[in-house]
C-alpha cells in the first residue's frame, strides 16, 4: 500500500505547495539537483532546468500549463552516466512513459534518479498557449498556473469557457497519472484549496518520503474517483479520435491527402521524444536520389510530387517507433503545417502496441516487443505452424 | 562517373526460354540506366558464356555484372568466378533467378517475360551501389573437440587422431559405446556388437591422440570457426582414475541395489557401477543420487574393501577450457518410451519389451546371461514383433526410424535360432524398408526360416481371452491389411520396435552450440542432400543419429564424413571468412543494444567506452537481424546495405514497359552462332537431376 503524505497549500497557492515540496527534497542530502519545468523570465516561456540551488526554486513550475518539449531525453541525457549526485526528475506522466521506453533503448537509467510525477491535467499545445498569454497581456508566470490548476480540477478549461482548449494529445491522454513515478505530486481529489498531496509508490520513493518527516494524509476515495472519472471521459475522446482519424487515412489516397501538406522537415521527429536514433534514415544517402532517378519516376506517373518520399518517411517512422509511441503529442506541436501526425501516431501505436499486448511506458521491466524472439506468435500470419 | 553493367540473360537450354523471352529481356535491359549491354545465351553458365562476360568486362570495361539465370545457389560463385577472372571483384555481380522464380513456376509467357523484366531492372539497380569486398582470412585451431562416445563420436575421433591431429573426446556417461554397447548381434551380418566395436573403444583409450573424458559435459562454447573455447564440466566420479585398476571388487561388496539404465531396467546394479566389465574405461563411478556415504548414512564399504585406495568420497565438479578449432556433435538418440502407448501395454505386461530390453535379453552379458526367456524365466514359444512402434505415426514421430524393420528381422532369426525353430514369430509391419547393403538378402534368408509377416499395426495388445487357445497369453489385435480382415494372434511375448528420437536436451545442446533442430528435432544439417554433416554455423558438423535415425554402418559414414570435414578446416590451418557480414557504423550507433539481443549468433557485443554496439565478424553470419530492427540503418549487412535493397525494391517495383522491345534493338549476342549449342555441358542441369531426388 503507497503511503501518503500531504503538503499545506497556503492563499490558494498551490505552485508555492509545490516549490515547498522540491525545497524539502533538494535539502535531502542525497539529492544534488532538481529537474524540473520552470519560469524564464522571456516572456513567460516555461523550459525545464536542472536546478541545484534552493533560492533557484522561487521561479521552478512543474504546473504550468505550457508543453514545449517532452523532456524524456534531456533526462536521459542526464543518466546515462555518472551524475555526481543523486537527481530528482519532475515530469508529466507522458514523460515518465518516454523515459521508460528510453530506458529500455538503453539510453537512460533509474540510477541516481527519483522520478516524481505530476498529476496531469493537460497543457495547451504551443499556439494555444501563445493565445492564452496574448489574452493575459504577454504573462501568465505562476499565477496563471495556479489559476489553470484550479480551472482545470472544476472543469472550466476549453471553448465553452472562454479559454482555448487543451492540446487533442492531452484531452485523449488516458494517462494522467504515472503508475511508474517514485513520487506523486498528486492533484486529483485534493482540496486545492487546503492541500494537495504527496504520493510514494516504490520503496525509493518511500525511503526519500519518510525521511523529509511530511504529514500523512488519507486522501480517501475521492483521489481514485477523480482519476476514474477523468480517465473514462479521455478515453472516450480518445476512441471518437480515432475513430475519426482511421477514416480519414482509411486508403493510401486519403493517407497521401491527409499528409498533402508535410514539407519532410522532420520536425514532428526531431521533437519525438522515443525518436532516439542519433541519425535517421531519412537523411542519409538510402533517400538521396539521382536526378535521373526522379526523372524516371515523373516520367512513369506524369507528374511527381516534391519533395518525394513524404508518405515512406510517415510509414517508416510508424514502423519504428509505433510500440515506443506514448502519445505526447510533441508531433503535432512541432508540424509547422498542422498536420495532425499525433492522430495518426496514436492510432498506429494503438493498434500495434495491442497487437503485442505491450504498453508504452507501462514499466520499464517490459520488453520492446521487436526486442524479444517468441515461438508461438501471430499463427494466423504465420500460417498457423507452432 | 556512372557504372557500365552488362546484363546477361540465361537460356538455361529450354528451361528458361522460351517462357521467359530470354531475347526480349536483354533488350528490355539495355535501356535501363547505366547498362552498357544486355546479351542472351542458351547457357550462361558453360564455358563460352562465361567467356562472353569476361571478354565483355574487359572490352567494354564492364565494372558491374547482372546474371539473370537460374538460382544464385546453384551458380553464383560460378559467375562470381567468372568475374574474378576478369579481374572485377566478385562482389560487383548480382544474380537475378528468373527460373525457380520465373520461367517454373509462372504459366503465361507474357507474364513471366515481364516478370523477368522486374527481376532484371530489380537488379540492375541494385548493383549499382554494390562495394568491393574481400574475404578475410582466420586462423583454425588444429585441436577437434567431439562431443559424444557412441559408435559415430568414436568414429569420428579416431579417424580424426589418425590424421595427426589432437582430439577432446567428450562423454556424458561413464563410458563409452552408446546404444551399440547394449546390442548383442548386429544386423545383416549377425557379427557380435562388442566383438566390432569394442576393438575401436580401445583404440579410442589407448590413441595417444585423443584426450578422452568420461563422465564429462560441454557446458559451454563460445568462438567462432578456428577458435572455439569449449568449458566441460567433469562431474565427480569419487573413484580416482588413476589409483583404481578395475578390478570390480567394490561392485561386489556395495550393499545399495537399484535398477540399472544400461539393462533398461530389467537388471540391477550397485551404487557404484560400471557398465560391463568390457566398458572403456573400465573404472566404475558412484551413483551420488543412492549411495549410502555421499548421502550421510553410515557405510564406506567400497572404500575399504579397495585394495589400491582409490574411492575418494570428497572429489568435487572440476571445469576446463579447451581451444578448438572445430567442432563434431555426435550426441546420439534416445528410444521412444512407450509407456503413453497404453493400446500396447507396455509396464502394464510382463512380456511386453521394447526393443533395447530384447537387446539386452539377448546380450551374453544381459540380466539373462544371453538367455531369451519371458519374466517367469521360461522360454516363449510365440513371439509378436511390431515394427513402427511410434514412427511413421502423426501422433508421435511421422518419418520413418529406418533401422526397426532391420533390427526385428534380426530379432526374428536370433529367436529361431536361440529359443528354436517351434517358437511361431509374427511380424506386424507397415511396409518393410530393407534398402542397405545385404539387407533384402537378409529379410529372404529370415522369411525362408519360416516367420511370420501380417502387414498392419496392431490395435492393441490385450490379455482379455475370448478362446481358449488365448487363455493366459498376450493377444496381438491387428488388421491384417492383406488378407482385409481383423486378427487376433496369441503370443506369450510381444516386442515393439521403438522409435528412434531426439535426446530430450538436444534444444538445449543445439543453443549451446549455436545450430538448429529441423521439425523432427533432430539437429539441422546445412542441407540434406550435399551438406549433410555441416550445419549452419562454420566448424559445427554432426555425426550419428543426433541428426536424424541412422543404422550403425550409416552412422560410421556419416561420423566420418563430420571428421573429414573438420579435418579439412584443421589441416589447412585457415577459413575464410565470408565479408558479407553485418558492421555498425559507431558514428551512428546509439547504443540502445537492442541488436546484441536479437543476434541468435552472439557476435555483436558492446563496446562500453565508446557506447556503441560492435559486431565480431568472425561470428557473424550476414543474417541481418540486427540491420532489420536498427531504425537509423547504424547496422547494415554489407552486400545488403539498405541503399542496395531500397534501390533493388524500387526498381521491382518500377513499371516496365508494355511493348515487347524488338529483338533486333540489343546487341547481338557473339555467341549465338557458336558451335552447337545442344553440346555445351548443361551443368545446372546434371547437378540438379542428380540432387532433385
Amino acid at each position: 500500500m503507497a503511503s501518503t503524505a500531504q503538503i499545506e497549500v497556503r492563499d490558494g497557492n498551490i505552485v508555492a505547495a509545490v516549490q515547498d515540496f522540491l525545497g524539502k527534497l533538494l535539502a535531502d542530502q542525497e539529492i544534488a539537483g532538481i529537474f524540473t519545468p520552470r519560469q524564464l523570465e522571456a516572456k513567460g516561456t516555461v523550459m525545464p532546468a536542472l536546478i541545484t540551488s534552493a533560492d533557484k526554486l522561487a521561479t521552478a513550475d512543474p504546473l504550468a500549463p505550457s508543453f514545449p518539449l517532452n523532456s524524456a531525453r534531456q533526462v536521459a541525457q542526464l543518466t546515462r552516466g555518472d551524475l555526481d549526485g543523486g537527481l530528482v526528475a519532475v515530469m508529466r506522466p507522458c514523460e515518465i512513459r518516454a523515459f521508460v521506453e528510453l530506458i529500455k533503448l538503453n539510453q537512460g537509467s533509474l540510477h541516481n534518479l527519483v522520478l516524481v510525477g505530476v498529476d496531469c491535467y493537460g497543457a495547451y499545445d504551443n499556439q494555444g498557449y501563445r493565445r492564452v498569454m496574448e489574452n493575459n497581456g504577454d504573462s501568465l508566470g505562476l499565477e496563471g498556473s495556479n489559476s489553470f490548476i484550479k480551472k482545470a480540477a472544476a472543469g472550466e478549461i476549453g471553448a465553452g469557457n472562454g479559454v482555448p482548449g487543451l492540446a487533442r494529445a492531452c484531452l485523449a491522454c488516458e494517462h494522467p497519472v504515472s503508475p511508474v513515478a517514485d513520487l506523486t505530486i498528486g492533484l486529483m481529489g485534493a482540496d486545492l484549496g487546503s492541500q494537495i498531496f504527496i504520493e510514494a509508490s516504490t520503496p525509493k520513493g518511500e525511503g526519500l518520503l519518510s525521511r523529509l518527516e511530511l504529514k500523512d494524509a488519507a486522501p480517501g476515495d475521492a483521489r481514485d474517483k477523480a482519476i476514474e472519472a477523468l480517465v473514462a471521459k479521455r478515453k472516450a475522446y480518445r476512441d471518437a479520435m480515432f475513430e475519426e482519424t482511421a477514416e480519414a487515412t482509411a486508403t493510401p489516397e486519403k493517407l497521401a491527402d491527409y499528409l498533402a501538406g508535410c514539407i519532410n522537415c522532420y520536425n514532428c521527429r526531431v521533437a519525438c521524444p522515443v525518436c532516439y536514433c542519433r541519425e535517421c534514415v531519412f537523411v542519409t544517402d538510402v533517400f538521396s536520389h539521382e536526378p535521373w532517378q526522379y526523372m524516371g519516376w515523373a516520367r512513369k506517373k506524369g507528374a511527381l510530387r516534391m519533395p518525394t518520399d513524404t508518405m515512406l518517411y510517415h510509414l517508416t517512422r510508424l514502423a519504428h517507433m509505433s510500440t515506443a509511441c506514448i502519445g505526447c503529442g510533441q508531433c503535432s506541436n512541432a508540424c509547422p503545417n498542422d498536420i495532425p501526425v499525433m492522430e495518426l501516431f496514436r492510432l498506429g501505436a494503438h493498434r500495434t502496441q495491442e497487437a503485442f499486448e505491450y504498453e508504452a511506458g507501462r514499466s520499464p521491466e517490459e520488453a520492446p516487443p521487436l526486442s524479444v524472439f517468441q515461438e508461438k506468435e501471430f499463427s494466423e500470419v504465420t500460417g498457423g505452424l507452432d | 562517373m556512372s557504372n557500365r553493367i552488362g546484363v546477361y540473360v540465361c537460356h538455361c537450354g529450354t528451361n528458361i526460354h522460351p517462357k521467359v523471352n530470354s531475347p526480349e529481356v536483354a533488350g528490355f535491359s539495355e535501356d535501363l540506366q547505366n547498362v552498357v549491354v544486355g546479351r542472351d545465351y542458351k547457357f550462361m553458365c558453360s564455358d563460352p558464356g562465361q567467356d562472353m562476360i569476361i571478354r565483355d568486362i574487359q572490352e567494354l570495361g564492364l565494372d558491374r555484372v547482372v546474371v539473370a539465370s537460374c538460382s544464385p545457389r546453384l551458380h553464383e560463385k560460378t559467375f562470381q568466378n567468372a568475374c574474378l577472372r576478369a579481374g572485377l571483384n566478385p562482389f560487383l555481380f548480382q544474380m537475378t533467378c528468373i527460373r525457380e522464380h520465373c520461367s517454373w513456376v509462372t504459366e503465361d509467357s507474357e507474364e513471366a517475360t515481364c516478370k523477368a523484366k522486374h527481376l532484371v531492372a530489380a537488379a540492375v539497380n541494385r548493383v549499382n551501389y554494390h562495394d568491393e569486398l574481400y574475404s578475410r582470412m582466420e586462423k583454425v585451431h588444429p585441436d577437434v573437440l567431439v562431443v559424444g562416445a557412441g559408435i559415430a563420436g568414436i568414429q569420428a575421433a579416431l579417424d580424426i587422431a589418425k590424421a595427426g591431429h589432437k582430439v577432446h573426446l567428450v562423454e556424458k556417461a561413464p563410458s563409452i559405446g552408446g546404444h551399440m554397447a547394449q546390442f548383442d548381434k548386429t544386423f545383416p551380418t549377425l557379427d557380435c556388437a562388442a566383438c566390432i566395436s569394442t576393438p575401436k573403444m580401445v583404440a579410442v583409450a589407448q590413441e595417444p591422440n585423443i584426450n578422452l573424458m568420461t563422465w564429462a559435459e560441454v557446458e559451454q562454447v563460445s568462438g567462432f570457426v578456428g577458435n572455439y573455447q569449449a568449458v566441460i564440466k567433469q562431474k565427480p566420479r569419487y573413484v580416482d582414475m588413476v589409483k583404481c585398476t578395475g578390478c570390480g571388487l567394490c561392485l561386489e561388496k556395495c550393499p545399495t541395489k537399484v535398477p540399472s539404465e544400461f539393462e533398461e531396467g530389467m537388471g540391477l546394479r550397485r551404487a557404484i557401477y560400471r557398465n560391463s566389465p568390457q566398458s572403456v574405461p573400465n573404472k566404475p563411478v558412484i551413483d551420488a543420487t543412492v549411495c549410502r556415504t555421499l548421502n550421510g548414512k553410515k557405510c564406506g564399504v567400497c572404500e575399504k574393501f579397495c585394495p589400491s585406495g582409490a574411492i575418494d568420497y570428497e572429489q568435487q565438479e572440476q571445469t576446463l577450457t579447451v581451444d578448438i578449432g572445430t567442432i563434431v556433435l555426435a550426441t546420439g538418440f534416445d528410444t521412444m518410451d512407450p509407456t503413453p502407448m497404453k493400446q500396447y501395454g507396455f509396464g502394464r505386461f510382463d512380456n511386453v519389451l521394447t526393443g533395447l530390453q530384447f537387446e539386452r535379453l539377448n546380450n551374453a552379458v544381459g540380466p539373462t546371461g544371453g538367455k531369451i526367456v519371458k519374466k517367469d524365466g521360461t522360454p516363449p514359444d510365440s513371439v509378436a514383433v511390431i515394427h513402427c512402434v511410434g514412427s511413421r505415426d502423426k501422433n508421435h514421430h511421422e518419418y520413418c526410424s529406418r533401422v526397426c524393420c532391420m533390427y526385428a528381422l534380426k530379432y526374428d532369426h536370433l529367436i529361431k535360432d536361440k529359443v528354436g525353430h517351434h517358437v511361431k514369430v509374427y511380424n506386424f509391419y507397415i511396409d518393410l524398408r530393407c534398402f542397405g547393403k545385404g539387407y533384402e538378402e537378409f529379410l529372404t534368408r529370415v522369411q525362408e526360416e519360416g516367420v511370420t509377416f501380417i502387414r498392419g499395426r496392431p490395435a492393441e495388445i490385450t490379455d482379455k481371452a475370448r478362446t481358449p487357445e488365448e487363455e493366459g497369453k498376450l493377444v496381438v489385435v491387428s488388421e491384417d491389411t492383406l488378407l482385409g480382415q481383423t486378427v487376433r494372434v496369441p503370443v506369450d511375448m510381444a516386442i515393439l520396435c521403438t522409435a528412434m528420437e531426439p535426446r530430450p536436451d538436444a534444444p538445449e545442446v543445439a543453443r549451446r552450440f549455436g545450430i538448429s533442430q529441423g521439425l523432427d528435432k533432430f539437429f539441422l544439417e546445412e542441407h540434406p542432400k550435399l551438406g549433410p554433416v555441416s550445419t549452419a554455423t562454420d566448424g559445427v558438423f554432426l555425426a550419428g543419429t543426433c541428426q536424424g535415425p541412422k543404422d550403425i554402418p550409416d552412422a560410421v559414414s556419416h561420423a566420418s564424413g563430420a571428421a573429414a570435414q573438420a579435418l579439412a578446416l584443421a589441416a589447412r590451418g585457415e577459413v575464410a571468412i565470408s565479408p558479407t557480414t553485418s558492421w555498425i557504423n559507431p558514428d551512428i550507433c546509439i547504443g540502445c543494444k537492442a541488436c546484441i539481443g536479437l543476434c541468435a549468433y552472439s557476435a555483436i557485443e558492446f563496446d562500453d567506452r565508446l557506447r556503441v554496439s560492435v559486431v565480431n565478424e568472425a561470428m557473424c553470419k550476414g543474417c541481418g537481424s540486427c540491420a532489420a530492427h536498427c531504425p537509423s540503418g547504424a547496422a547494415q549487412v554489407k552486400h545488403f546495405t539498405e541503399k542496395a535493397i531500397f534501390t533493388e525494391l524500387a526498381g521491382m517495383l518500377a513499371p516496365v514497359p508494355e511493348a515487347p522491345i524488338t529483338v533486333e534493338d540489343h546487341a547481338e549476342s557473339p555467341m549465338a552462332e557458336a558451335g552447337p549449342q545442344e553440346s555445351v555441358p548443361p551443368a545446372a542441369e546434371t547437378e540438379e537431376t542428380a540432387t532433385a531426388s
